[in-house]
């Protein structure tokens, strides 16, 4: 507890140093507990661009089964049933009304539109599966139902492509994290041993600084890589050695100046 | 000088009284890279000795009290040397007054007090007691609460040297502890040092390149002239 006490104070007494130090370590703990939630947001947010298979159900508002097109939704392979605003419809379809001269308002009046989106993981096959469920279901009514619409290729890998970047930057941002973590502990250990230089002299310890330094440092280390092992069971493998090959460094240069 | 008797407490276990021999050194020389900074020195210190170390600048005091703390990073030492296993193990304790004085000027005069505060050899209370004792026989006790950036040189010396005297140790070794403080407060630094010595056999080894100083106090001198030992004995010979 002496030794955890004397970093602690040291982290105290050096405050801008600690706040680097303390402010670094929180940040690389943040990033990599939160970095898949993260990117599991940006690619679900970005999933309409990348990803989603659907087509549109056009019925007539005296269809009877409209509550059978929205229970829909719990089939397998539907992901969502959206009915389609009004008014959405009329910005998407405006351009086509005004050059046929069609007064959209009266039309969409009579008429529900749903948006049915699939999981891009199922086959074709069971993509059409279910359109044909839905053809069966909508059998005896007025009603249109649109192709399987699918995304551009092109603006698919695009956005896999950007995600793949901002993966990528994450890495480089964690390990760039990572390094300047150590650079500050370095320079707060530099601290942490002219004070324990001193409480050697004057109180009948030895080696306070290694002790001091290890202690406290072993808190913030097990809280990052408590972090890495909540979210990253392999692949990671090469932080892992990092953080090894780090503090492997660290002890050396302990050892350093200590003979010193 | 504020003179108000003092209680000094100790509770050391070690050898007290006893003239044990603590450190020898016999034939020893003492390198760095470029130069000879101790040529075969012999010389014995004994638990209760009181000691000026005298020369020159430059004549290799600080690199003698290194040696005797064994504090000599990036030197080569040969000869001879000896340190009481007790010294080694530090149940005796030497604590030091360095010259360019080591103490955290943007703390105050208590957190750098704080640093002795040795729970093993004190209680709070008996700590506290203690350092405004001393603090007030050294004129400093109203600058407790007082940054050392804000406070002159004589002031942080003698932060220093109390220090030294807080740790409670068998062994002082201050290298030139009176440099900035005038002839008044030398002579209190003295007289704390020789009651230390005599009520608890406290050995002293004080360095200082003024002969003045040591010609008015007493005690044995270790001359050093160029790295030579070059005269053991009474202050008379100053």
């Amino acid at each position: 507890m002496f030794y955890l006490n004397v970093f602690l104070q040291s982290l105290y007494k050096n405050k801008v140093r600690a706040i680097i130090y303390l402010a670094l370590c929180f940040m690389i703990t943040f990033l990599s507990i939160y970095k898949s939630s993260i990117l599991d947001l940006m690619k679900k947010n970005l999933s309409h661009l990348q990803e989603e298979v659907s087509f549109q159900v056009a019925v007539d508002d005296s269809f009877s089964n409209k509550e059978k097109i929205e229970k829909s939704e719990s089939l397998p392979g539907v992901t969502s049933v959206i009915k389609l605003s009004s008014a959405e419809v009329v910005s998407r379809l405006g351009e086509i009304s005004d050059q046929y001269d069609v007064n959209l308002g009266n039309v969409l009046n009579e008429v529900s539109i749903y948006k049915i989106s699939l999981n891009p993981g199922i086959s074709i096959r069971n993509q059409n599966l279910v359109r044909k469920y839905f053809e069966k279901l909508l059998n005896n009514s007025e009603s249109i139902i649109s192709p399987l619409d699918f995304p551009s290729a092109a603006l698919s890998e695009q956005t896999s492509i950007f995600i793949n970047t901002i993966e990528n930057i994450f890495k480089v941002i964690l390990f760039v994290l990572f390094l300047s973590f150590f650079v500050s502990h370095y320079f707060l250990t530099l601290e942490i041993f002219k004070q324990s230089y001193i409480i050697e002299n004057f109180q009948r310890k030895k080696k306070v600084g290694l002790k001091a330094t290890t202690s406290g440092s072993a808190i913030f280390l097990a809280l990052i890589g408590m972090s890495f092992l909540i979210n990253y069971s392999k692949g990671y493998i090469f932080l892992t050695f990092l953080i090894i090959f780090f503090i492997t460094l660290y002890i050396i240069q302990s050892q350093r100046m200590i003979k010193n | 000088m504020e003179s108000q008797p003092i209680s000094l407490s100790r509770n050391s276990k070690t050898l007290q009284g006893s003239k044990v021999k603590l450190f020898s050194f016999k034939g020893v020389d003492v390198y760095s890279k470029k130069n000879h900074l101790l040529r075969k020195i012999n010389l014995e210190i004994s638990r209760g000795d009181f000691k000026f170390v005298t020369g020159k600048t430059g004549a290799g005091k600080t690199t003698l009290l290194n040696l005797i703390a064994d504090d000599c990073p990036g030197l080569s030492i040969s000869g001879a040397v000896y340190r009481e296993e007790a010294v080694q193990n530090n149940s005796i304790f030497t604590s030091r007054i360095f010259q360019d004085l080591k103490v955290f000027k943007n703390m105050t005069v208590l957190s750098n007090l704080e640093y002795c505060f040795d729970p093993n050899l004190y209680s709070r209370v008996l700590f506290e007691k203690e350092m405004h004792d001393y603090s007030r026989m050294l004129g400093i006790r109203e600058k407790l609460g007082v940054k050392l950036s804000e406070c002159s040189g004589g002031i942080i010396q003698k932060v220093a040297v109390l220090r030294a005297i807080l740790a409670k140790p068998d062994v002082i070794l201050a290298d030139e502890p009176t440099s900035s403080l005038d002839k008044a407060s030398s002579q209190t630094v003295y007289e704390i040092f020789k009651l230390l010595n005599k009520n608890f056999s406290t050995t002293i080894i004080w360095a200082t390149h003024d002969r003045d100083l040591v010609r008015s106090l007493s005690g044995e001198i270790i001359h050093i002239e160029n790295g030579k030992l070059a005269h053991q004995g009474s202050t008379c010979f100053i």
